[in-house]
């Protein structure tokens, strides 16, 4: 009875045991499958922390973006109209017909396209007819197209306007091609715009400052997105395309014919190309002094001949293709000398603060001669008097004769301080085997001897006494 | 023979523990706390150490997310205004200026006044916009006299006008003489000349529906 009790107890022990430790196992087992659980929670949240540290390191350049996009587009939209300045824009067409002559006859607004969606950009075209010389119309497109509101021209026509037949604009003495009047109408496009923001606005903090930051990309990017422009350069002289520029065999025109008027323009076109050639060689920086006021003076002269019958002879020109060379070939180039030669000095001539080579050469080549004649004080005064424009760099290549001028200079000017000592010669003492002598305001020197630190007896002669002063050899002659 | 054991019941031999039994509760106590134990340290150790990072990183996680969501207004805010910028682009880019084509055309009319090589003039001009094929531009031209080399000359210059680089294509030089008494000289070439300009948008090419699936290939036998 007591053995089984013992294996009882021993089967219980046993049991429990195995029991608690199988349950501990088991909850060993739940917990690392929590523990699993959990970690893959955290390495999914800290993938999440990546993400989101991987957006918040783009946030100031996401930042910058938007300051600059936000800020331009306050700017761009104001190049398309709002529904208010489209009252504005119309008010502005009015102007702009006073600014060009067009006489317009009519602005009519073309049905709005409907959309079912809100559109952010709504274009609206207005369809605009007058009557207007080509010059006109052109100034009138012009001023719309350079309108800082965007508008564009989708279509238009320009029927030439006088004919009896309906085609080209004749030309007659009474009405130039300049005045002829033609028949315009055009399709103005501008837009409105919906400036509701999608979404909500992202508020940035310490806005000003960073506005302020990132200015010139603001203003780079504003650049980028300007409306193109053009400006209308005028007749200039040009004949009107839709006029028909031949002659009219029934209409008696006064004045020249058309081979008298071509040949007075070839006339006055090859007096301005000469004035001109004229001009352009004074102005060329080889030119001397000399020859620049020659040929300014022939140049001032020939225009004063020349505008002496401009007046009346530019109204001998009738042609209008001749009338076109007279004002690009006669008027702009007379009008374009008499502005160059009203400048006092060209920008080339400026920035060559330099004597020019030719000037150089004929500076060398007198002092040359001055001094070989003895004019010393003359040649010492040509250069002095250019100095300033000597300066030359040593990589020009008049460096070579600027060296020959200052070589000149250094000369004339020791020899006229060594004509200004005073050098009283009272004799010679020629000795043919060895040193002669000489007496010099009462004191003697023999040949060798420093009379003082920058004068040395050279050579005593019968006639003559050589001397080195400064490093120059120089003769006194009895 | 009785046998009567006087002794106290637990100091009796027969009633004592077993070593046996001992060493089984022992070993059975040892085992049982070294698995307990186990489980404490799993369960209260690691798996909260687990929890306490996961909690950390949510709090991390959150602040954040809060960064992460002005970083996503924002890119909602730039693609916005990213998509007005390139719409008023497009409208800017669309536009031709034809204030600056009159003139390049009253230029090569004029031909600066050189009317050997060249005389002409037009009874109007018409242009017609459409934004997928582009500007049309008509107009009725002459050419002064009937020397064929002239009008020749007229196309060869609009070929090479400034303009002429946005042009999809022109009228063929044709024409059709004109006779006016009334004129010196009387007679011109009349034509018909047409100006196709490029689209000034151009839309990018449709994507190409992908093939159909290709029938499968007969088995060989």
């Amino acid at each position: 009875m007591a053995n089984w009790t013992q294996k009882k107890l021993l089967a219980v022990i046993g049991g429990s045991a195995v029991g608690i430790c199988l349950l501990a196992a088991g909850g060993v087992y739940y917990a690392q499958g929590l523990i699993e659980e959990v970690e893959a929670n955290v390495k999914q949240k800290r993938e999440g922390i990546t993400a989101a540290e991987a957006k918040i390191a783009k946030i100031p350049a996401l930042q910058k973006d938007v300051i600059i996009l936000r800020e331009n587009l306050d700017e761009y939209v104001r190049i398309l109209p709002d529904t208010r300045e489209l009252t504005n824009f119309v008010r502005q067409l009015n102007q702009f017909e006073r600014q060009s002559g067009i006489n317009g006859t009519g602005l009519q607004m073309k049905p709005r396209r409907e959309s079912k969606t809100a559109e952010r950009f709504v274009p609206i075209e207005y369809t605009y007819e007058g009557s207007a010389t080509i010059w006109q119309a052109l100034k009138f497109m012009n001023l719309v197209e350079n309108y800082r509101r965007f508008v564009s021209i989708n279509e238009f026509s320009i029927t030439a306007g006088g004919g009896a037949t309906g085609g080209a604009a004749d030309r007659n003495e009474e009405v130039g091609d300049r005045e002829a009047v033609h028949q315009v109408r055009f399709t103005l496009q501008t837009y409105t715009y919906n400036g509701k923001v999608e979404g909500k606005e992202a508020p940035i903090p310490d806005y000003q400052s960073l506005k302020e930051v990132y200015a010139e990309d603001i203003w780079k990017s504003r650049v980028a997105i300007g409306v193109e422009g053009y400006e209308h350069k005028g007749p200039q002289g040009r004949r009107d395309i839709l006029v028909d520029p031949r002659e009219r065999g029934d209409v008696h025109l006064e004045g020249p014919s058309r081979a008298q008027q071509r040949e007075l323009l070839d006339r006055y076109v090859t007096t301005v190309t000469k004035l001109r050639e004229m001009l352009q060689r004074a102005r060329k920086s080889d030119t001397t002094l000399f020859e620049v006021y020659s040929l300014e003076k022939g140049v001032r002269e020939g225009l004063e001949k020349v505008t002496g019958d401009f007046e009346s002879d530019s109204n001998r020109i009738s042609y209008a293709p001749y009338r076109l060379r007279w004002a690009q070939d006669v008027a702009k180039p007379i009008e374009d000398l008499r502005a160059q030669l009203n400048e006092p000095v060209t920008p080339q001539r400026e920035t060559d603060m330099f004597l020019p080579m030719k000037e150089l050469q004929q500076l060398v080549a007198d002092m040359d001669a001055d001094c070989k004649s003895g004019q010393l004080e003359q040649a010492k005064t040509r250069y002095e008097a250019v100095a300033t424009r000597l300066a030359v760099p040593a990589s020009d290549a008049r460096h070579g004769l600027v060296v020959q001028a200052k070589s000149w200079h250094v000369k004339a000017a020791t020899a006229l301080d060594f004509k200004a000592l005073d050098l009283k010669i009272q004799g010679v003492v020629v000795n043919r085997g060895g040193r002669s002598g000489v007496l010099l305001n009462g004191e003697t020197y023999e040949e060798g001897d420093y009379i003082s630190d920058d004068l040395l007896v050279k050579m005593v002669e019968e006639e003559q006494v050589w001397f080195v002063f400064r490093g120059l050899t120089l003769v006194r002659t009895m | 023979m009785i046998r009567i054991n006087l002794l106290p019941a637990d100091l009796r031999r027969g009633n004592r523990v077993p070593t046996i039994v001992l060493a089984a509760a022992f070993v059975a106590a040892l085992a049982v706390s070294g698995t307990v134990g186990w489980f404490g340290l799993v369960y209260f150790g690691d798996l909260g150490n687990a929890e306490e990072q996961l909690v950390e990183v949510e709090a991390k996680l959150a602040e954040k997310s809060k960064k992460a969501a002005y970083h996503d207004q924002l890119d909602a805010n730039k693609k916005d205004y990213a998509l007005r910028v390139q719409t008023i682009q497009d409208i800017s880019k669309s536009r031709r200026v034809w204030s600056r084509f009159l003139d390049e055309l009253i230029d090569l009319a004029n031909n600066n006044g050189d009317t050997d090589r060249h005389l002409a003039w037009f009874d109007g001009v018409t242009m017609k916009n459409d934004p997928k094929k582009g500007a049309l531009v008509q107009m009725p031209a002459s050419v002064q006299d009937s020397d064929k080399s002239r009008l020749a000359n007229f196309h060869d210059d609009i070929e090479a006008a400034p303009f002429a680089k946005d042009l999809s294509s022109k009228s063929d030089p044709v024409y059709k003489i004109d006779k006016d008494k009334v004129r010196v000289p009387e007679s011109s070439m009349a034509f018909r000349l047409e100006l196709q300009f490029k689209p000034t948008i151009v839309e990018a090419p449709k994507a190409k529906p992908k093939p159909a699936n290709p029938p499968a290939a007969p088995a060989g036998k």
